[in-house]
Formats: structure tokens, sequence, C-alpha cells
């Protein structure tokens, strides 16, 4: 039993971690690096990532690319819920990771994306050089590689936000959550 | 017939490893459900208008000019070009066509909309 299973990890891991569709989500100037990796120079297709996705439902992997702000936290959250499972995020860059320069002194930004939904991958620096973010990508295959199917629950488990945990989804589907979310962060 | 068979076993081949993969993915997939993952897709924002927007009914004397004074030129110029290939069956039909236009273009004048004052 453990055999077959193991086997069926290794082609299930295998084609998963090297078909990760990221999701569009460019907030700042870390998305000109996600652009250039993408681009013919780095071409980020040799690690099966090029096709970004205009919608979550289609992808597997949320970069983070840039500041969040109050105002985008409830819609980053919202995007991530909307993923399908299995979800990995990356934070690219030292603002998603903790807010960066403006950590500290800041009335708009939210201190590390970590707050508000769980990273796999922190990217720092400022902006990553794509050559970071591929690197980074070929860390989050090699931690999918690591997975089994034995262990799905704690994957969920693992991947759930604090709103979820709590089951307070309702205040994403109005329309002043992004007063909530300035309180609560 | 052997070029069908080939086909034939394309197609099954297809069906049977889509099959694999959707049947592999119910059984492996971790899945979770919630009130915000069935919500409609906005670039994650809330849905605030509905997506069919109703146009005002005085933007039909801007659609029957549109199609007088434009469409009828695009179709017509081909046809003018082309015409001794076609033959007489074309005619008929642009005369038909045209004929059509022609009950807009007298609906527009009786309507004054021609007046550009």
């Amino acid at each position: 039993m453990h055999i077959i299973l193991s086997t069926i990890d290794n082609i299930y891991n295998w084609a998963r971690s090297n078909s990760l569709w990221p999701l569009t989500f460019a907030t700042s100037c870390c998305g000109i690096e996600m652009m250039s990796a993408t681009a013919s120079n780095f071409d980020i297709a040799r690690f099966g990532s090029e096709v970004f996705r205009a919608s979550p439902r289609q992808a597997d992997l949320l970069i983070i690319a840039g500041t969040i702000t109050h105002k985008m936290a409830p819609i980053l959250l919202r995007l991530y819920e909307q993923m399908a499972e299995p979800k990995y995020v990356i934070a690219m860059g030292a603002c998603s990771c903790s807010g960066g320069m403006f950590k500290n002194d800041s009335y708009s930004v939210v201190y590390g994306a970590d707050k508000i939904i769980p990273v796999d991958i922190y990217l720092p620096m400022c902006p990553p050089k794509p050559e970071a973010l591929i690197d980074a990508i070929k860390k989050l295959q090699h931690k999918i590689k690591q997975e089994s199917l034995i262990n799905r629950d704690a994957y969920i488990r693992s991947h759930k936000t604090n709103l979820q945990q709590k089951d307070d989804l309702d205040i994403l589907t109005l329309k002043e959550d992004i007063q909530i979310f300035k309180m609560g962060l | 017939m052997q070029e069908f068979g080939v086909i034939f076993i394309f197609i099954m081949l297809s069906f049977i490893l889509a099959f694999c993969m959707l049947i592999f993915s119910i059984l492996c997939a971790p899945k979770t459900k919630n009130k915000v993952k069935e919500l409609p897709y906005e670039c994650g924002n809330i849905v605030n208008t509905d997506s069919r927007i109703k146009y005002n009914i005085q933007f039909l004397n801007y659609a029957i000019l549109f199609l007088i004074f434009d469409i009828e030129i695009i179709f017509l110029f081909p046809f003018a070009i082309s015409y001794e290939i076609l033959g007489i069956f074309s005619l008929i039909e642009i005369t038909i066509f045209i004929g059509l236009l022609l009950l807009g273009l007298i609906y527009v004048i009786r309507k004054k909309l021609l007046r550009f004052n």
C-alpha cells in the first residue's frame, strides 16, 4: 500500500510542481520584474509557470508582486479564497514580506501579506531580480515534491486564512469590508 | 479504411485520457467550499450592478444610420468588384438587401434625422 501511494505521490507531485500556473496579480514595481521573468530573456516557461491566468479559478500560484495596501487587502483575500486547491503563495518583494520601506510609519500599508493569507515562500529584496523569482519557484517546486496524499488534511489546515478558521467569511461578501479590514490589521 | 481506424483510436484515447485526469483529480485534490469561492469573479471586487446594460431606445436611430451608410458600403464594395464572376443570382440577392435597407432610409427621412441644423 505504501509503495503504491508513494508512486502516485511521485507522479502527482511531479505533474503539479512542473505546471504551476500563476495568477496575474501585480500591485506595484515587483510586477515589472515578474513580467521580465516571463519574457524571453529569463523565460519562466522553462519551469512550467508561463501561463499567467486572468482568473483565480484556473490558477495554482499567487505571486504577490508588490505592496499590499489596506484597500487591496480584502481583494487579495477574496482572490486567494477563490483559487482552487491546492494553492500556493509566493510573497515577492520586501513590501509583501514585511511591509518593506513602509514598515512602521505608513498608515495605508499592510505590514506583510502573511497578516492576511498564509505564505509558502518569502522572497525578499526590493525588487527581486527575475532570477530570484525563478529561484523562489524552484524552491516552491521542491516544497510541493515533499508533499504526500496522506497529509492532505494538514495541507488544508496550513493553507487556511484566519477568517476561514474563525468561519467569519461573511464580511468578504459585503461592501464595507475595507473599513473592517483596516480596523483589524 | 485504415486511416479512419487510426482516427478512431485517437478519439478513444483522448476520451480515456480526459476521463482518467478527471477521476484522478477528484480522488487526489484537496477541496474546500465556502461562500467567497462561489462569488462571481470581478477582479476581486464585489459586483455592484447587473452585467446586462440597458441602452436607451434613442440609439436605435443611430443604429439604423450606421447600417445604411456604413455596413451597406462594406457589403456593396466586394459585390461591385466581383460582379462578373458572381453573375445574375448575386444581383437579385443584393437587390433584396438594398431593398430592406431602403425601408430604413425611408424611415430615417420621414423622421427628419438627416437634417443637421
